[in-house]
């Protein structure tokens, strides 16, 4: 494989885990460093990354797939990166190593993420001024509705279907819970119930590439991602509001 | 000490929250600590200077500095991760006023009358708080990431 093509993939691999722009650009440079290639460029987007080399004046496109989160590859991803740019990675190596870092699961389980989903809303609802039966109401409706989403997403529904459903599932039996009138707040445990749906690393990450200008567009769509997410989580919330009303 | 001691409750609840949120968003296992000490860092922080009379506002953007210069101190490469700040200052965002912005928008276009002038006060007002809380973290943010640049810079020159 080509230098270009390789370095193109390592870098698209980070964004579609999570990674900034900055980092999925450090990467592409650290595999031409070990391929003694000087003179490559790529651009970054959301939907596709593009590079080549400035002597020839050819450019590769990769596609960038679904964009979900799995920081324990991003993490293995900057630490090749950063092997790789002291020189310590041969070339030769890396295609098996990026397919060593793509098959990596997740750093924690279905049912642990579901559990920390659960405790997740209820601290939350605690700290917005709830009480216990908020607290309880919170992590049921929450871990109802991540169980879903996790099931949705391993069965490839795309991320705005799947966060819908499962908006939809934990607000409506947040508001059911609250129909019996047992906690001092409300809306701030309905909120809680969904809080695990807020995209934070899109915004984090869109807000990092943002303030770089070669990243500025990257950035700008990892907001509107962001925006989508959020728009899609409040109409959820709102139509259990209004059928439980 | 007082004040501390009746702020700790709240603050040990967000610290909780900053670890599940590192949790769900997949951080290894060696940043859900971080992530606890800096949640509780950030809220302590925000609500001291908020209860010492400064404006909610200002004591947020300090807390949110000082959420990247802890993430800083405690993660086991001293590096800003983006993970450990995220879950630190979500705690801090308007997440309710967000969601309760967006519901009030949706409200808004199908009710009349004084439900609409009462929809469209709550829009407002969460707007506002929400925009206000937003730009106090980005702001805390880039003053923090500045001050740990500039602090490695002194370190290293």
């Amino acid at each position: 494989m080509e230098p270009i093509d390789v370095a193109l993939r390592f870098g698209v691999l980070a964004l579609e885990n999570g990674g900034t722009g900055a980092l999925a650009d450090r990467a592409f440079a650290s595999v031409l460093k070990s391929a003694g290639v000087n003179d490559g460029f790529a651009v970054w987007r959301l939907d596709s990354a593009s590079g080549g080399r400035t002597c020839d004046g050819h450019a590769l496109v990769h596609a960038v797939g679904p964009v979900g989160v799995n920081l324990r590859r991003v993490w293995e991803i900057a630490a090749l990166t950063d092997r790789a740019s002291r020189g310590a990675v041969p070339f030769d190596t890396f295609d098996a190593e990026i397919d060593h870092i793509a098959a990596l699961g997740p750093s924690y389980g279905p049912w642990t993420t579901v559990a920390a989903t659960a405790l997740l809303a209820g601290l939350f609802a605690r700290t917005q001024n709830g009480d216990w039966a908020g607290f309880l109401i919170a992590a049921g409706a929450a871990a109802a509705g991540q169980a879903v989403r996790v099931w949705l997403l391993a069965r490839q529904m795309a991320i705005p279907a799947a966060t819908f459903a499962a908006a939809l599932l934990s607000a409506v039996t947040a508001a059911f819970g609250l129909q019996f009138r047992l906690v001092s707040d409300a809306p701030g445990t309905l909120m809680a119930a969904v809080i695990y749906l807020i995209p934070g690393l899109p915004l984090i990450n869109g807000f990092f590439d943002m303030v770089t200008p070669r990243f500025l567009v990257l950035g700008a769509q990892r907001l509107a991602s962001a925006v989508l997410i959020v728009t899609l989580t409040a109409i959820a919330v709102a139509l259990a509001v209004a059928v439980m009303r | 000490m007082e004040l501390m001691l009746a702020l700790l409750p709240n603050a040990l609840c967000a610290a909780g929250t900053a670890a599940m949120l590192a949790v769900v968003f997949t951080a290894p296992p060696r940043y859900v600590l971080p992530s606890f000490a800096c949640g509780l860092a950030a809220l302590l922080a925000r609500d001291l200077l908020a209860a010492s009379g400064m404006n909610v506002h200002w004591a947020t953007a300090v807390a949110s500095a000082g959420a990247v210069i802890a993430a800083a101190a405690v993660t086991p490469e001293h590096a800003v991760v983006p993970v450990v700040l995220i879950a630190a200052v979500l705690p801090l965002g308007a997440a309710v006023a967000v969601f309760t912005a967006m519901i009030e928008l949706l409200r808004v276009s199908s009710v009349e009358g004084a439900a609409l002038v009462d929809a469209s006060v709550k829009l407002s007002a969460s707007l506002g708080k929400a925009f206000t809380t937003f730009v106090a973290i980005a702001l805390g943010l880039q003053i923090g990431v500045a001050a740990v640049r500039a602090a490695r810079h002194e370190q290293d020159g």
